[in-house]
């Protein structure tokens, strides 16, 4: 961890309180207590007043922009909270991939949201004199969207030094964009904060990956519990890290990914495959295993350039049919893969069935299609 | 929160405030509450002589409750004294139950409206007020 980093229980609280300047009434006190902190005073970029507070409506209260005071003198901080609309675009298969502001592909959604509201963080960065730490922060899908603002941020020069603090943020990119922000970032300034048990950080499903991608970030042990995503609240994200003495203290080793034989293993079982998220996790690493294998052996590649924007699915699926085609040492896998998650559809592949685009497309999207099931049940509020 | 209606959500607990500037009580006057989830809403009740005032609990639904968002009902209770508004109390509300502005507790505050406003932050949102909980 280096210099200038928020601590877990500021950087969670703002992550909580960008809700509350949603409107007026709950605006107040949210101004009442951050004036020590922030610059308070608004400004308006129809007025070309910049450097202060500003509140991102895109037409909703989307975040804040605000300018350090005191003993956070020289700082500024960039603040999203999650949206409702964003919900859709997370567990929906066929949304597209796009290149990032910063040039690696991105999920779509995600990219619209940010960058609906660049211009402003352009002026907003623009006014700002004397910064040399910027704290981006988010909560959620708000997560995902201050990964992007911090990328990009830090593309810009702005400040010497951006932070990215989030709390059960989805994936927001390929895995390229993953090891470009964390080395552009610097892995140490990155803290991704996850409760074990909150579901909104397991998608979207591959080929998405976290960032950083270095070994350790802040994931924190939760029980099952019902509801199910009652541990994706800020609320329990707080109660997490409020009496933790920094982020060494939570500061957790990522668990050990499954290895080779693990996956090769389960790949060529032939047990019944339930639909858990230990599933979930397994079936992550296989479909990132045969990828690397393929792309390894053959050249094929995931993503060609000059697409701006496609179905991932698709792609995935057309990727895998060329490497089934290809040499026995690689097909195999990608034959294993396959009849693996037809498997968890309820569909018996056998030796020797010829994997056409349109098969594998089929299988791809009514395993995503489950998925984003799963998600959206742990997103049904049922009792309380 | 019912099981039958899982997207309703009380957007303002019952209340029981009592108004006093300067140790008397603020009598028949009117106050004005007021809470925005998806929409600004308000009602009115007008003081005892006492300095006591009451509103019932409000509901309202909204699909928005079947995703997993953070649930935020901004609120506030004002009151006119010669023909000036005052805010007393203001808070976003962040759980769908009533009584979850004090943490369960029931919703009776005391308020010298002569003392400075302070941010509370002990209910799992940012309170400002210079009301204190009865009780």
């Amino acid at each position: 961890m280096s210099g200038m980093a928020l601590s877990p229980k500021f950087s969670a609280e703002i992550a909580s309180n960008v809700y509350q300047i949603k409107d007026e009434l709950s605006r107040r006190a949210f101004k009442a207590e951050y004036k020590k902190f922030f610059n308070m005073e608004e400004s308006t970029m129809a007025t070309g007043t910049t450097g202060a507070f500003v509140i991102l409506k895109k037409p909703h209260v989307m975040g804040f922009f605000a300018k350090g005071i005191g003993e956070y003198q020289n700082q500024a901080f960039v603040a999203f909270k999650g949206t409702a609309s964003l919900y859709d675009a997370l567990t929906d298969g066929n949304t597209g991939i796009r290149a990032s502001h910063t040039g690696c592909y991105v999920h779509q959604g995600f990219y619209y949201a940010f960058h609906s509201m660049i211009v402003e963080l352009r002026n907003y960065l623009s006014g700002l004199k004397g910064v040399t730490a910027i704290h981006c922060i988010g909560h959620s899908l708000g997560g995902a969207v201050a990964t992007l603002a911090a990328d990009w941020i830090k593309s810009m020069g702005v400040a010497g030094q951006v932070n990215l603090y989030t709390f059960g943020s989805p994936r927001v990119g390929l895995e390229m964009f993953a090891k470009k922000c964390t080395a552009r970032l610097v892995a140490d300034n990155i803290y991704r904060v996850y409760h074990k048990t909150d579901p909104v950080p397991m998608v979207p499903t591959w080929p998405f990956s976290h960032v950083p991608t270095s070994d350790a970030d802040y994931l924190i042990n939760s029980p099952v519990s019902v509801p199910p995503w009652k541990y994706h609240f800020m609320e329990h994200y707080i109660k997490s890290v409020e009496n933790a003495a920094g982020w060494a203290s939570i500061k957790n080793n990522r668990p050990k990914g499954y290895g080779q034989i693990a996956i090769e293993k389960w790949l060529q079982s032939d047990g019944v495959v339930s639909f858990t998220a230990n599933t979930l996790e397994l079936l992550d690493a296989a479909l990132l295993y045969v990828i690397e294998k393929v792309i390894n052996a053959t050249g094929i590649v995931l993503v060609t350039g000059f697409a701006t924007t496609f179905t991932l699915l698709d792609r995935l699926a057309v990727f895998m049919a060329k490497a089934a085609k290809v040499t026995v040492k690689v097909s195999v896998w990608v034959f294993h893969l396959i009849r693996k998650m037809a498997a968890l559809i309820g569909v018996v592949v056998k030796e020797g069935t010829d994997l056409t685009v349109e098969f594998i497309r089929m299988v791809f999207n009514r395993v995503y299609r489950r998925v984003a099931e799963m998600v959206w049940q742990v997103g049904r509020q049922i009792d309380k | 929160m019912s099981f039958f209606n899982p997207t309703k959500t009380c957007v303002f607990s019952e209340v029981r405030a009592r108004l006093v500037l300067n140790g008397e009580p603020v009598a028949n006057a009117k106050v004005i509450r007021q809470w925005e989830w998806n929409k600004r809403k308000s009602d009115e009740a007008v003081t005892d002589e006492n300095g006591y005032v009451s509103f019932p609990a409000v509901y309202e639904s909204s699909a928005a409750r079947l995703l997993p968002t953070e649930l935020v009902v901004g609120q506030q209770l004002s009151v006119l004294i010669a023909g000036e508004e005052k805010i007393f109390w203001s808070n976003s509300k962040r759980k769908p139950e009533e009584n979850s502005e004090y943490g369960g507790n029931q919703f009776r505050i005391s308020c010298e409206l002569s003392e400075e406003e302070v941010v509370i932050k002990d209910y799992g949102s940012l309170m400002l007020t210079m009301c204190k909980l009865e009780g």
